[in-house]
C-alpha cells in the first residue's frame, strides 16, 4: 500500500498539463446537437493531432495504450483543466470503440476504428427499448436474415445524439426462440439508412440528448455483425466494465471541485429571515462537511478500483459500488445547492452548468447507465453472494 | 500508487486472521461471560509476541519496525471479531511512551508485561504539571496505565492509584468506567501536536471499518440460510438492496482509512483532513450496517443468541471516542480540503 507515483508518472503528468493548458478550447460547448456536433467532432480531432486520443485504446489501434494509474492521470488533469464535456463522441471513445476492439474482426476493425479516434465519426447506442430497460435481455427489436442482409424492424428509446449519429450500436433479436439472453445479436447500424425514423425527447432539464428511434424493414449487410450471430449479450457485457470504471475518474475530481464551489456559494449567501451566511447555518455547514468527507472516500475508492485492476484485468462487480455511491452523492451536492440558492435557485440559467439545470440533470445519475436498484442487485448478488431473485 | 495489501502486508491479515478465529472469534461472546472479552495473560503475552504492540515502533526501540498501515490491518480484522479495546490503547500508549523516550515502559508495553486503558477527558480538561477533570476508561479496571491523546499531546496516568468507578456499559462487553482527576501528574506526557490524536482516530476508524464489515457479511450469511415464502430471503430486494448499501457503506470506509492512513505515514499535507473524513465514514458505516443488520435478522437480531446485538453496541461505543462524527465534521469543515484532488 503506497502513494507514491514514479517519476515516469509525475513526467506524465506535466506532459499532460502542458498540452491541456495550451488546447483546452476556451470557448464554451454549444448546446444545441447541430451546433455541439461539428464542436465535438473538433475537439477530438485536435486531442488525435496532438497525440491524446483514445489514452486507454491500445497502441496498434491508434490508441496511447497506457496504464490505468497514467488513465487516472489524464482523466484527473483534464478535470481540473474543466476539459469540456466529451458530448457526441461519448459512444464512439469510450463504448462502441472498445467493443470493436475486444470483439470486432480485423476488416470491421480498419474501417471504424481509425474515424472514431480521429474525430470523423458520432455513434450512438441502441441497446433500450420501449419494454426492454433494467430488463435489457428482454429486447424485441427484430432481424431476419435476408439474403446478405438482416432486415430489423422496432424501437429503440434514450438513444442520446441519435439525430446527430452516423453509426450505431445495435442490439437485435436475430433468434426469437432462443433463450432469452440467446437469441441476440450485435450489430454496427448506419443512421442514414431508409426505414430509420428519429424523434427526439425532451428531458426534464430542457435537453434534447434523448431520442427514439424508429426500424422499418432497415437493410444492414451480416458483414456488419460483431462477435457472431446471436452472440450480442455477450458482446454487450464483455464492455460493460469500460463504462464503470476509468469514467468515475474524472468524475471523481469534477465532483470535489463542485463540492468546493458550493462551499464558495455558501459563504456568500445571506441566509433567509436571519444573520450570517449560509455557511454560518449549523445544519448547511454540517452537510457540506459530509460531502467533502464523501467526496474524498470517492477519490479513495477510486484508487482501490485502480489497484484492483492492476491485479485482475477483468473489472469485478465493484464497479457497481461507485456508481451507487456517485449517483447519490451527486444527487445529494444539487440538491443541498438547490436549498443554499432558496428562491435564486429558481431561475433557470443560460448554462447547462449551471446551478438550477445540473440539479435537473442530476436526476439522469441514478437511472442512465443501469438505475441504482440493478447496480444494487449486482452488488448483492456478485459481491455479496445473496441468490438471484429470478 | 496502490491501496490494496502487498503480499507481505496480505500475509499479516492472513496471519492475524486466523489467529483471531482461534483465540478471539466473536462466538466467545455468545456465552455472555463479560471475563471473555477480556484476554488473560497468556493470550496478551502472545499478542505482544506476534508484534502487535509495536507494530509501528522502529526496530530500534524493541519494535517491529513497520508502519500505521499495517496496524490499520491489525485494528481492522480485531474490530471484525468485536475485539478488547486495550489493543488500541496499549498500541497508543506504546507510541506516547515512545514519542517521550520512556523505555522502560515502552518495552514494557511491546513486551506484553503492561497493559493500557484508553481514556477521554468528559468535558473541561485543565492541563498544568498536573490534570484535572473527569475522564471516562475504556477497559480500563485493573490495567497498569490510562492512555490520554488530545489535539496537544498524549499522557500516560498510572492507573493503580487513580480512583476508578465501574459504571455498566451499553455494551456489556467493554470495561466502561470514571474517574476524578484533581491535579493528578501523568507518568508519562508529550506535547507533540495532534498527530497522536490523529493516530489515535485512525485507529478506531479502523477499527470502525472491522465491526460495519462484520455486519454486512453477517447480514450477507444469514439472507442466504434463513428461508421465508419458500425462499432465501436474499433473494428478495427488500433485504438484498439493504445488504447492498451496507457493502457500499463499508468501501467507502475501509478505502478512505486505508487512504488516509497512506496520506499520514506520506506526512501529506491534508492528512488530518483525510483521517477526519476517515473517522465519520467508518463511524457511519459501522452504526448503520449495524442498525440495518439487526433489522435483516428480524426477531433473532433483538436476540443475544445471534451476533447483530453486539456490532450495534461496539459501533456505539467506537463511534464516541476519539472524537464522535460531529467533531471530525467541523474539523473537515474548517480545514483546507482536498488540495491534492483539487490540483
Amino acid at each position: 500500500m503506497n502513494l507514491e507515483t514514479t517519476v515516469e508518472e509525475e513526467q506524465f503528468r506535466d506532459e499532460v498539463r502542458t498540452w491541456l493548458r495550451e488546447n483546452v478550447p476556451s470557448e464554451r460547448r454549444p448546446e444545441t446537437e447541430a451546433e455541439a456536433r461539428p464542436w465535438d467532432l473538433a475537439w477530438q480531432k485536435a486531442q488525435y493531432d496532438g497525440g491524446w486520443a483514445g489514452v486507454s485504446w491500445p497502441t496498434e489501434y491508434g490508441g496511447r495504450g497506457l496504464t490505468l494509474i497514467q488513465q487516472m492521470i489524464w482523466h484527473e488533469e483534464y478535470a481540473r483543466a474543466d476539459g469540456p464535456y466529451i458530448g457526441s463522441c461519448f459512444v464512439g471513445v469510450n463504448h462502441a470503440g472498445p467493443t470493436l476492439i475486444a470483439r470486432a474482426d480485423d476488416e470491421q476493425k480498419k474501417r471504424h476504428l481509425p474515424k472514431i479516434l480521429c474525430g470523423d465519426v458520432v455513434w450512438c447506442q441502441g441497446f433500450s427499448e420501449p419494454q426492454a430497460g433494467s430488463d435489457l435481455a428482454g429486447l424485441q427489436t427484430r432481424a431476419e436474415i435476408d439474403g446478405d442482409d438482416l432486415v430489423v424492424t422496432g424501437q429503440k428509446i434514450w438513444t442520446s445524439f441519435a439525430d446527430v449519429a452516423d453509426y450505431q450500436e445495435l442490439l437485435v433479436r436475430t433468434d426469437p426462440d432462443a433463450s432469452k439472453h440467446g437469441g441476440i445479436t450485435w450489430v454496427i447500424g448506419e443512421m442514414d439508412q431508409p426505414g430509420i425514423e428519429i424523434r427526439p425527447i425532451k428531458t426534464l432539464d430542457g435537453g434534447a440528448e434523448f431520442c427514439e428511434v424508429f426500424y422499418r424493414e432497415v437493410r444492414i449487410p451480416l458483414s456488419n455483425v460483431v462477435g457472431g450471430l446471436n452472440n450480442g449479450w455477450d458482446v454487450a457485457m464483455s464492455t460493460l466494465g469500460f463504462e464503470r470504471g476509468t469514467a468515475f475518474m474524472a468524475r471523481q475530481i469534477a465532483m470535489a471541485r463542485n463540492v468546493e464551489k458550493l462551499v464558495d456559494l455558501a459563504r456568500g449567501k445571506p441566509v433567509f429571515g436571519g444573520q450570517g451566511t449560509a455557511l454560518q447555518d449549523a445544519e448547511i455547514g454540517l452537510r457540506l462537511a459530509r460531502l467533502r468527507a464523501e467526496v474524498a472516500a470517492m477519490r479513495a475508492m477510486t484508487l482501490a478500483s485502480v489497484s484492483r485492476a492492476q491485479r485482475s484485468p477483468v473489472p469485478g462487480p465493484e464497479g457497481s459500488i461507485l456508481k451507487i455511491y456517485l449517483s447519490e452523492l451527486e444527487q445529494r451536492l444539487r440538491r443541498l445547492a438547490m436549498e443554499i440558492l432558496g428562491a435564486d435557485g429558481l431561475v433557470m440559467g443560460t448554462s447547462s452548468e449551471d446551478w438550477p439545470n445540473t440539479y435537473l440533470r442530476s436526476f439522469a445519475s441514478s437511472i442512465g447507465g443501469g438505475t441504482t436498484e440493478i447496480q444494487r442487485n449486482i452488488v448483492g448478488e456478485r459481491v455479496l453472494g445473496l441468490p438471484k431473485h429470478r | 500508487m496502490d491501496l490494496l495489501p502487498d503480499s507481505a502486508q496480505q500475509e499479516i491479515v492472513d496471519t492475524t486472521a486466523s489467529f483471531l478465529d482461534d483465540v478471539l472469534p466473536i462466538e466467545r461472546l455468545r456465552t455472555g461471560d463479560t471475563q471473555a472479552s477480556r484476554p488473560d495473560d497468556g493470550l496478551w503475552r502472545q499478542m505482544a509476541e506476534l508484534g502487535w504492540f509495536g507494530l509501528a515502533i522502529p526496530e530500534s526501540s524493541g519494535g517491529v519496525g513497520l508502519s500505521l498501515v499495517e496496524e490499520i490491518l491489525l485494528l481492522r480484522e480485531l474490530g471484525r471479531r468485536v475485539g478488547p479495546l486495550q489493543v488500541l490503547a496499549t498500541v497508543v500508549a506504546a507510541r506516547v511512551a515512545a514519542e517521550a523516550g520512556d523505555e522502560d515502559r515502552l518495552e514494557a508495553l511491546i513486551q506484553g508485561r503492561a497493559r493500557a486503558g484508553w481514556a477521554e477527558p468528559l468535558s473541561s480538561w485543565v492541563r498544568r504539571s498536573g490534570v484535572s477533570g473527569e475522564i471516562q476508561i475504556y477497559d480500563g479496571d485493573g490495567v497498569d496505565f490510562w492512555v490520554v491523546v488530545d489535539q496537544d499531546g498524549g499522557f500516560l496516568f498510572d492507573a493503580k492509584p487513580l480512583p476508578y468507578a465501574p459504571h455498566p456499559c451499553v455494551d456489556e462487553f467493554t470495561d466502561l468506567g470514571r474517574a476524578v482527576l484533581e491535579d493528578s501528574l501523568p507518568c508519562v506526557r508529550v506535547d507533540s501536536g495532534p498527530g497522536l490524536f490523529q493516530v489515535g482516530a485512525l485507529l478506531v476508524a479502523a477499527l470502525l471499518s472491522g465491526v460495519g464489515e462484520a455486519a454486512r457479511d453477517q447480514s450477507a450469511t444469514y439472507a442466504q440460510e434463513r428461508k421465508q415464502f419458500g425462499r432465501p430471503i436474499g433473494v428478495y430486494q427488500a433485504i438484498k438492496h439493504p445488504c447492498a448499501n451496507m457493502a457500499v457503506r463499508s468501501e467507502a470506509a475501509w478505502s478512505q482509512v486505508a487512504y488516509s492512513a497512506l496520506a499520514l505515514r506520506a506526512g501529506h499535507a491534508d492528512a488530518g483532513f483525510q483521517i477526519s473524513a476517515a473517522k465519520h465514514l467508518a463511524g457511519e458505516a459501522a452504526l448503520e450496517n449495524a442498525s440495518a443488520n439487526v433489522q435483516v435478522h428480524g426477531g433473532y437480531g433483538f436476540t443475544t443468541e445471534y451476533d447483530a446485538h453486539l456490532l450495534v453496541k461496539r459501533a456505539n461505543v467506537l463511534n464516541a471516542v476519539a472524537g464522535p462524527s460531529r467533531f471530525h465534521l467541523q474539523r473537515i469543515l474548517e480545514l483546507e480540503p482536498l488540495a491534492e484532488a483539487l490540483g
